[in-house]
């Protein structure tokens, strides 16, 4: 017999566990290779540009002239 | 040539632990035995570490360290280790026994989960023989090896400052440049991973892991970006990371255990000598840990009160003395150097205080240093402006009454310009021509920066020299300022005294009309900054120590501009307002983010299990002592060294959070709590490594290539090999070299020797006159290399500046990484 508590837990660290690796893995302009090797550059630049919104200014340089 | 360097490194590895084994047989005989065999051979091969670096560190500081008494060293101790042959072998048996046991324990897909960690440390390995260096490393952490190794001695020209860290991971680097070559000294860092990862299986072995957990553990270790870069680039991280995990492991066994308590102060000592950072990590941990152990003590055995302060008492001892018996040898070293046994005073002056924390949100007007000479500020009028366009300059003199080294001089000023464009004031420190007026030369290659200030009120403005200018008493020396900006109502107001001279040892000067124009009785507002910090300091011109006499004395021929085109980018958390953020996005930051600069990330796998750390259940004592020290060290190091972004910092104490999320997540496989859960996990674990062996699956490539001799090892080598290997060949000794950039390790050490690095804000005042080329003529260099290292970079402005017709300046070499031009005056 399934307890409801525990699917329930259960099913949210799975979620939790898909969450994380799509946004490491898929929009891996976040992190460095080797996944970020495995990742378009298309979408590495619009990652790049989502994290330069919440960067400090002088960060946001840094992004644009590394890539 | 590989393989004799895998054989080195491996003999000198075994030389390392059997020195351990014996000293932990002799000293500690009946606790000796009672150890699990892996962590005595672990603590026995660390403790050799520990104990040679020192050896070496002493040795070289006899200007001593040589192949004859390297290899005598080695074979005595070959010689005395084979008193413990049979108990290293036995260890051995041990050891192989556990793990067969254990091997059967797992089911096969954590068989091929084990496999393929397994692969990836080889491929590691292979990594660590034949990848290039990092930029660091090819500028500083491999350089200092390389010139040691050559010498034999400390050598102290720009190199002094960068000698006031600890030198530990160097000193084996040293010696294996010394028997082997570099790719000896870097394979040497893959065995201290595999002892990391022998101790982090240990501590996972304390909180009840089984195999699958083991499993677990080297799953995460191995595929955190901050761990593993520094298994092959040649930066020393690993080091403080193995040593601190060794001091917590023996920080949980101390409880009336004096073997338990002797290793844990040698190691958090050692640590500490690696890595600075640790003793704000792991000594912190360590003391609550203490105390926690001898409260629970008395709460136990609340009669015999005396006993128990009597243990506190024996054992704290036990622990102080046993850190600084590891710290010693780099105290001579301190005491030597820099006249001050507990120095990193220049680093630390470097980096403006010991913390920076995260409610820090503005910095100090003025520097928090001593002031040597000032003004005083009395009847305060406007001087004259200072703007390109006045064609005026303006100068201050001043006296020191005893020789120093002044790091900073204060200006007191206001922007002349209602909409800020009187572009900078340049500031140099002169000497006197004889007629009390500047002479027009700088008094050292530094002595020229420049200020930028949008205030229309008067405040203080500072430039700092750094390294430090070397001033003598009884010397007029004059601050001259100057504007850059044409155009009207530019330029920047000097604060003046107005009606008498406040400053006796010195006047103000203004030039006007091609002449000087003394004023003997007023003076400019200012003060001048010496670094007592920094007493010790050796300077980069040849005025070295006549006291000792083994540093290397050589006369300076290359000089290295430090390029902060990209340094400003890639390291913003050195500006203050930046702290805060740095703050609040470093707990993600440690698996996720790869923030500019931050090198490398704990695995994504620490980030996805993160769940199981709060869904595992029951745990043991030793899984909470384990984690407070984590917490501890982490919280800490957030709040008072947030500025700081670098997980490798706080190696050792991030890398204990990784047994405590394998625990959770064993749990799911022992408790059988969710089959959808297990193959989520077990995927995660395969597509991750799978991940890391696809993008390394080059290295086993070019290993192969190597051996078959089909490629050279030089062409594996970083970037900068072919240029600086050009200069090399090409260039005579004694001949003047400008590197614009800071990556030396290619050059011959006898080069290397005569190099010493400097801002490059000297060359900026010329270069923004379009005198950059005139500068490089003016001082004699010969050739300059210029290191691509950002398009952004002043060298970049100074390799496209019009070169003047009076000077012959030729490009000689070019590749994709650095252009060489030779300078020839006509």
């Amino acid at each position: 017999m399934i307890k409801f508590k525990e699917f329930t837990i259960g099913l949210l660290i799975f979620l939790w566990m898909i969450a994380s690796f799509l946004v490491w893995w898929v929009l891996s302009g976040l992190v460095e290779p080797p996944s970020g090797n495995l990742v378009p550059p298309k979408i590495r630049q619009i990652t790049r540009q989502a994290e330069a919104l919440i960067y400090p200014y002088v960060w946001r340089q840094y992004i644009f002239t590394t890539e | 040539m590989i393989i004799i360097s895998v054989i080195y490194t491996t003999g000198y590895a075994l030389i390392n632990l059997l020195l351990g084994l014996v000293l932990l047989k002799f000293c500690f005989r009946k606790n000796y035995l009672k150890q699990p065999a892996s962590i005595m051979i672990i603590t026995g091969f660390l403790l050799g570490q520990g104990v040679l670096a020192s050896l070496w560190l002493i040795l070289v500081i006899a200007g001593m360290l040589k192949f004859k008494l390297v290899m005598i060293i080695s074979v005595l101790i070959l010689i005395t280790g084979l008193f413990i042959w049979s108990e290293l072998v036995e260890f051995v048996k041990i050891i192989l026994v556990s793990l067969t046991k254990q091997l059967k324990e797992l089911t096969w897909i954590w068989k091929f989960i084990l496999f393929l960690i397994m692969v990836l440390i080889l491929y590691f390995a292979i990594g660590s023989l034949i990848l290039p260096l990092h930029p660091d490393a090819e500028g500083f952490y491999m350089v200092l090896p390389k010139v040691l190794a050559y010498t034999g001695k400390l050598f102290c020209q720009s190199s002094c400052p960068d000698f006031s860290v600890g030198l530990l991971g160097e000193m084996h680097s040293a010696v294996l440049m010394i028997i082997s070559d570099l790719s000896a000294a870097k394979f040497f860092v893959w065995f201290d991973a595999l002892a990391t990862a022998g101790l982090l299986i240990s501590l996972g072995t304390q909180i009840g892991l089984k195999a699958r957990g083991k499993v677990i553990i080297l799953a995460l270790l191995f595929t955190s970006r901050t761990f593993v870069n520094y298994i092959y680039n040649g930066k020393p991280d690993i080091y403080g990371a193995v040593f601190g995990l060794a001091a917590y492991y023996w920080t949980l066994k101390m409880k009336g255990n004096r073997l338990a308590q002797i290793l844990t102060g040698l190691f958090t000592g050692f640590a500490v000598v690696a890595k600075l950072s640790n003793i704000l990590v792991i000594v912190p941990g360590i003391f609550i840990m203490f105390c926690w152990i001898y409260w629970d003590e008395f709460k136990n055995n609340r009669k015999n009160i005396k006993s128990i302060i009597q243990s506190v008492f024996l054992s704290g001892l036990t622990i102080i003395l046993s850190f600084g018996l590891a710290f010693s040898s780099n105290m001579v070293k301190n005491k030597i150097l820099f006249n001050d046994p507990f120095s990193s005073s220049y680093s630390l002056n470097q980096s403006g205080s010991w913390s920076n924390p995260v409610w820090q949100k503005d910095k100090k007007d003025l520097p928090n240093m001593p002031v040597t000479a000032e003004s005083t500020q009395e009847n305060e009028i406007d001087g004259a402006v200072v703007g390109k366009d006045t064609n005026l300059i303006i100068a201050q003199s001043f006296r020191l009454d005893k020789p120093d080294y002044v790091s900073a001089v204060s200006l007191y000023l206001k922007n002349n310009s209602a909409i800020d464009n009187s572009g900078q004031l340049t500031v140099k420190i002169e000497s006197d021509n004889g007629k009390d007026e500047p002479s027009g030369n700088l008094v050292d290659l530094n002595a020229i920066k420049s200020i930028r200030s949008y205030n229309n009120t008067y405040q203080w403005e500072t430039v700092n020299f750094d390294p430090p200018l070397i001033l003598y008493s009884d010397t007029l020396y004059w601050i001259v300022a100057e504007g850059t900006k044409s155009g009207e109502d530019t330029g920047y107001i000097l604060g003046t005294d107005g009606n008498s001279s406040t400053y006796t040892k010195g006047f103000k000067a203004v030039f006007t009309n091609g002449m000087w124009d003394r004023d003997l009785d007023t003076d400019l507002y200012f003060k001048v900054y010496t670094d007592k910090g920094i007493e010790g300091y050796l300077p980069p011109d040849g005025r070295i120590s006549s006291k000792f006499s083994n540093f290397v004395k050589t006369k300076m021929h290359f000089t290295l501009v430090i390029d902060y085109a990209k340094t400003k980018l890639a390291l913003p958390w050195l500006i203050v307002k930046n702290t805060f953020f740095i703050f609040y996005t470093s707990p993600l930051a440690f698996t996720l983010w790869n923030r500019p600069g931050q090198d490398g990330t704990l695995s994504i796998l620490v980030l996805i299990f993160l769940p199981f750390f709060f869904w595992r259940g029951q745990v043991n004592l030793v899984y909470r002592q384990i984690l407070i020290m984590a917490l501890t060290g982490v919280i800490l190091w957030l709040l008072i060294r947030s500025d700081v972004i670098h997980p490798r910092y706080i190696l050792a104490t991030l890398l204990l959070f990784l047994p405590i999320i394998a625990y959770g997540i064993e749990k799911v496989f022992v408790e059988k709590k969710s089959l959808v859960l297990q193959f989520a996990i077990i995927g995660a674990i395969l597509t991750v490594l799978g991940c890391f062996i696809v993008t390394l699956s080059y290295l086993p490539k070019d290993f192969f290539q190597l051996t078959a001799h089909r490629i050279k090892m030089t062409d594996l080598a970083g970037n900068n090999y072919d240029s600086l290997n050009y200069i090399n060949k090409n260039v005579p000794v004694d001949t003047q070299v400008l590197i614009m950039g800071v990556f030396p390790y290619y050059l011959k050490p006898e080069f290397i020797l005569t190099t010493y690095t400097v801002d490059w804000t000297n060359l900026y005042g010329a270069i923004q006159y379009g005198e950059g080329w005139s500068f490089v003529a003016q001082y004699n260099y010969k050739y300059v290399v210029f290191q691509k290292i950002n398009p952004m970079s002043i060298g970049k402005v100074l390799e496209n500046s019009l070169k003047p017709d009076r000077i012959k300046v030729e490009k000689v070499y070019s590749d994709p990484y650095a252009d060489i031009y030779s300078v020839e005056k006509k």
